[in-house]
């Protein structure tokens, strides 16, 4: 599965699949102006990035992301109380 | 006298812009006048009520970009928004992807200097979905300052304190204000009409980064749509109810009012 096969209202249903030393290129590097890359990890402990930042990505050094395999995203559990 | 005093100045058009408005336009090169003319009412506003001298920082998210929306409309070289993740910019406000997008704002309420009992911030939301989401603030930092617009049934909302869930709520969309101005209590609102008074002792000023659209130390952003933000001294509720006027009339100038 790829961005260019999925529809917008499915944005929030998948992500984009990097592998690690994918993810050391893209982090704290900007995907458009003002924006910066966000890679995080699934709840299998993948990292990923959002359809935004691939549909969105400007940066010449970066539009690779956009040829990003696609996965289901399914969120690590969140704490909303996490220790102060 | 006053509008000496205020710096305005005269733009091309003939009329005046507040220095604040003038900073904010050359910074973010937006020359919409629909724009610059509600921000400029609206700093009027700040400055005719004694409002200005309360507020740390005003996010008015307009533009329709992160380079536009990042910028703090106080003051253009302190606090500005960087910007992570998939979001959303539009002439609307700012929307995260509610899975990785975050806006870090810079701003330490102890690195500020804000006082334990003296401590106010908000958003404008213009969404109401009744599905559980962290809008501003941190969970972290030694005290929790922050609003969750909806868990459980209820906001959650906690200031230089304590988490604390509020009574049932109904909708999630508004102008909502988490103020303290004493050490005991401090007061939720929601378009600019106490919603709950909350009683909850001040522990120590919140000291980590605050966030937009997401809360510091949650993890989960935000998926109600923002278009305005800020942080501040306490607010009394006379004020709440001045300054949700003057966002009201903010955003109906910008035809984004809910």
């Amino acid at each position: 599965m790829k961005l260019t096969d999925i529809t917008q209202a499915e944005w929030t249903t998948y992500v984009g699949l990097l592998t690690i030393e994918q993810k050391d290129l893209i982090v704290g590097k900007q995907y458009a102006p003002d924006s910066f890359f966000n890679p995080i990890q699934d709840l299998y402990d993948n990292w990923v990035i959002s359809i935004e930042e691939m549909e969105y990505c400007v940066n010449p050094d970066y539009v690779w992301v956009k040829d990003l395999p696609l996965i289901i995203y399914e969120p690590k559990p969140v704490n909303p109380f996490p220790p102060m | 006298m006053f509008l000496a005093t205020h710096g305005v100045i005269r733009n091309n058009s003939g009329g005046g812009y507040t220095a604040r408005t003038t900073a904010f336009a050359t910074a973010t090169a937006i020359t919409d006048t629909t724009i610059l003319g509600a921000l400029n009412t609206f700093d009027l506003g700040l400055i005719s009520n004694g409002l200005d001298t309360k507020m740390y920082a005003v996010y008015p998210f307009v533009g329709t970009t992160a380079t536009t929306q990042k910028y703090n409309f106080m003051d253009i070289l302190n606090y500005q928004i960087t910007w992570s993740g998939g979001i959303t910019h539009s002439s609307t406000g700012v929307l995260s992807n509610g899975v990785n997008g975050i806006g870090q704002t810079n701003f330490n309420p102890t690195t500020v200097g804000v006082s334990l009992n003296s401590w106010s911030f908000g958003l404008y939301s213009r969404t109401n979905s009744l599905t559980t989401s962290f809008d501003i603030g941190s969970t972290t930092g030694g005290s929790r300052s922050e609003i969750g617009l909806y868990n459980g049934g209820s906001y959650l909302a906690s200031n230089n304190g304590g988490f604390n869930f509020t009574s049932a709520l109904s909708r999630t969309d508004g102008f909502f204000i988490n103020s303290r101005i004493t050490g005991a209590n401090f007061q939720f609102y929601r378009n600019g009409t106490l919603f709950q008074s909350i009683s909850s002792l001040s522990s120590v000023v919140n000291n980590s980064n605050l966030q937009v659209i997401s809360a510091t130390g949650v993890g989960t952003p935000s998926n109600k749509e923002e278009a305005f933000a800020f942080f501040a001294q306490g607010l009394s509720g006379t004020e709440a109810s001045t300054f949700y006027n003057l966002v009201q009339t903010l955003q109906t100038s910008l035809a984004r009012n809910v």
